[in-house]
């Protein structure tokens, strides 16, 4: 009796598991239905396309005909490229300023505007205006800033008695890569400002009043009690701007194409050079997968290094 | 029934006729972005004489050209018919890529025979012709005359005179010459102009043809004089690699440098200059010939890919026709690759002058448009680097043939 009545109800909890598979495999193929028209839009406009990139990264193809299929030819050339590791190495110098400066100096700020300063909300508006306007249009404004025969450095430089240290920033090679950063930095750190800012809402005041009783001093409470709670956004914008150093282009394109003499090179301007200059579609799609692993793996490590910290 | 028998036709001829008399859209791309208002007019002009084919214009600069054109062409989105750089390096890459529809026919049916036969080479690949050479274009010295008569300047005849201009100018408190080399390219033509006058031009075309070395005293002297001596005698703006091919024109345009470097293609803008504007060609070192590079600005090209040959061929037609050169020269400023004897068209002094030039002395070649991309990027980067103190003049003909073994 005891036996049956276990088998029984062992029958009837395989019926029920049974039936809650089923539910399951009905609600995931319904969930799977809503996530469909995303998936393909997806598949269509990125997973493709990074498909047929790396296909065609291990092909010789001039941009007419049909690609040549050359094995790892291109990461062979790669690995023996200088311009490319100038280029990786311009990148490099780019992220580590470009993404330490904005995001330091947005910190200090955000952390200064959400302690009750006044005027915050206007502070935060003009601090934003660079982010609202066009890459290309902050690269134009900038290069009639830097323009060694009228721009307004030069001739501010030379107002003040100066007159030496007016150079062509954009077209000396040991200043053009800077010059263009600045300009990059300038138009980036209200970013960084508005989003540390929304992070820095969800601090508990409490915490910070419990330890500035403790005799915590401000720069106590900044790293010890404040940072900690908006690590995730701080991580986020960390590795928001790392990837986007390894992508930088438009305001290098529009300011110095990479020059003079690939001073400015980055891996984006080079890879649009060897790609639509060159017609070396095969090389660029190479290149562009560098581009690609290299971000993917500097993010990861950033937030590996941040997870590590915390 | 018999009512409906009669509407019939009439209804059908009502659906019909929009469509048989829907007008053809040709697809046209050009790089007339300085004058381009001139085009518009010619466009105008064809429709008005082809009432049928109702022409869209987009115009793409030359460096938005080369990076998009074999992609809308390979996508079957691109034009109809298009303006794009001759030789090798650019239209023979399309040719080669089966992108561009052979012109043989059309030259052979006589719609032609105006255009100057020379310019047939350049659009000549594997046998057959493809596109046809248009916009005659010549690299010369613009000068301000008010500035050279001021300081009892004369026309340099040697290249001793110019250098010597040069330093009136300076002495006068003007810059010499502007030059705006932040995009690389404009070197180009300062290097093809004292290329063609320092290398014997048989030397030069071997080089170009591969059959011999660039990596020659001849090159080396080119490159020292124009990108290095030049400059270290103030002769140019400071920082040239910095300022822009726009900046260093308008530097010319405001009076503020007595002469400048560029192409014929400018002669539309300095026309307007508020001071009398001439030109004249580079002269050549002692024992050397003056050849001041020229050749095609472009040319005209059809898409593979169109379904519209006849009408396309109908807008070749129209524009290479020496009864339509009024619009070109007129509208445009521009030297079409035909004869311009006979025509009534007004021309402004500048380009009387540019006219009257072509038809004078031998004629150099501009080195850019005849060279492969490789070669080229060497000029591009090497000319800045130059410029920049970072490489020498021999280090730098090195560099060309290093890129044409490549």
């Amino acid at each position: 009796m005891t036996t049956s009545a276990s088998r029984s109800g062992g029958l009837a909890a395989g019926r029920a598991a049974a039936r809650r598979r089923g539910r399951f495999k009905t609600r995931e193929r319904a969930g799977l239905w809503f996530v469909l028209p995303a998936l393909v839009v997806y598949m269509l406009f990125f997973g493709l396309p990074f498909l047929a990139t790396l296909w065609l990264s291990f092909t010789d193809w001039g941009g007419v005909g049909w690609p040549d299929w050359t094995g790892v030819a291109n990461y062979d050339r790669l690995a023996r490229d200088g311009a490319m590791w100038h280029a990786l190495g311009n990148n490099l110098i780019w992220v580590v300023l470009g993404t330490a400066i904005p995001v330091l100096v947005g910190l200090v700020l955000a952390v200064m505007l959400w302690s009750d300063a006044r005027g915050s909300v206007a502070y935060r508006t003009v601090f934003f205006l660079p982010v609202i306007l066009s890459p290309v249009v902050i690269g134009v404004i900038w290069g009639w800033i830097y323009n060694p025969l009228f721009g307004l450095l030069n001739t501010g430089l030379r107002g003040i008695g100066l007159g030496a240290w007016a150079i062509g920033w954009l077209g000396e090679p040991g200043t053009a890569l800077y010059a263009v950063l600045v300009t990059a930095i300038w138009s980036y750190f209200g970013f960084c400002i508005v989003v540390l800012f929304a992070g820095l809402q969800k601090v508990d005041p409490e915490l910070v009043d419990a330890a500035r009783v403790d005799g915590a001093g401000p720069v106590q409470r900044f790293r010890s009690v404040i940072v900690p709670q908006i690590a995730p956004v701080l991580t986020m914008v960390t590795v928001y701007t790392v990837i986007g150093g390894f992508n930088a282009f438009d305001m290098v394109w529009v300011m110095t194409q990479g020059g003079p003499n690939n001073a400015s090179e980055v891996i984006a301007t080079y890879t649009y050079e060897v790609a639509f200059r060159g017609n070396e579609y095969g090389y660029g799609a190479t290149l562009s997968m560098v581009m690609s692993v290299v971000a993917l793996l500097a993010a990861w490590a950033t937030m590996r290094l941040r997870a590590r910290i915390a | 029934m018999t009512a409906c028998r009669m509407a019939l036709p009439g209804l059908v001829l009502l659906v019909a006729t929009p469509a048989m008399a829907q007008d053809v859209t040709l697809r046209v791309w050009d790089s007339f972005t300085e004058n381009s208002e001139g085009m518009d007019a010619i466009i105008a002009a064809f429709e008005a004489a082809n009432p049928g084919i109702d022409v869209q214009r987009d115009v793409q600069s030359t460096e938005d050209m080369r990076a998009i054109i074999q992609t809308a062409l390979n996508s079957g989105t691109g034009p109809d018919v298009f303006q794009y750089d001759t030789g090798p390096g650019f239209a023979g890459v399309l040719a080669g890529g089966g992108l561009l529809r052979p012109l043989d026919d059309l030259y052979a049916s006589g719609s032609l025979d105006a255009v100057l036969p020379w310019t047939k080479e350049r659009v000549t690949f594997d046998g057959k012709l493809w596109g046809i050479g248009n916009q005659i274009d010549f690299v010369t010295v613009y000068y301000n005359k008010d500035f050279f008569e001021e300081n009892g300047i004369a026309v340099p005849q040697t290249y001793e005179e110019f250098t010597a201009a040069c330093e009136a100018l300076k002495g006068a408190g003007v810059v010499p010459i502007a030059f705006g080399n932040a995009a690389g390219w404009p070197a180009f033509h300062t290097f093809s102009a004292f290329a063609n006058n320092m290398v014997p031009q048989d030397q030069l075309m071997a080089m170009i043809g591969g059959s011999q070395s660039w990596d020659d005293p001849a090159v080396t002297g080119a490159i020292q004089a124009a990108f290095v001596d030049l400059q270290a005698n103030g002769c140019y703006n400071p920082s040239v690699n910095a300022v822009s091919y726009d900046d260093a024109n308008a530097l010319f345009m405001a009076g503020q440098a007595g002469m400048t470097l560029t192409g014929s293609w400018m002669i539309n803008t300095f026309k307007d200059n508020p001071f009398e504007t001439g030109f004249f060609f580079l002269p050549a070192p002692a024992g050397m010939t003056t050849m001041p590079p020229a050749g095609l600005g472009g040319g005209y090209f059809i898409s593979a890919a169109t379904e519209h040959p006849d009408e396309a061929e109908t807008f070749l037609k129209f524009l290479f026709d020496p009864g339509n050169a009024k619009l070109w020269v007129e509208g445009m400023s521009v030297i079409p690759s035909y004869s311009l004897e006979g025509t009534d068209a007004q021309m402004s002094p500048l380009l009387q002058e540019a006219v009257a030039a072509l038809g004078g002395d031998a004629m150099g070649v501009n080195i850019d448009v005849l060279t492969p991309e490789a070669f080229n990027t060497t000029m591009l980067d090497g000319f800045q680097a130059v410029l920049g103190g970072e490489r020498t003049a021999e280090e730098q003909a090195t560099a060309l043939q290093a890129s044409v073994a490549q």
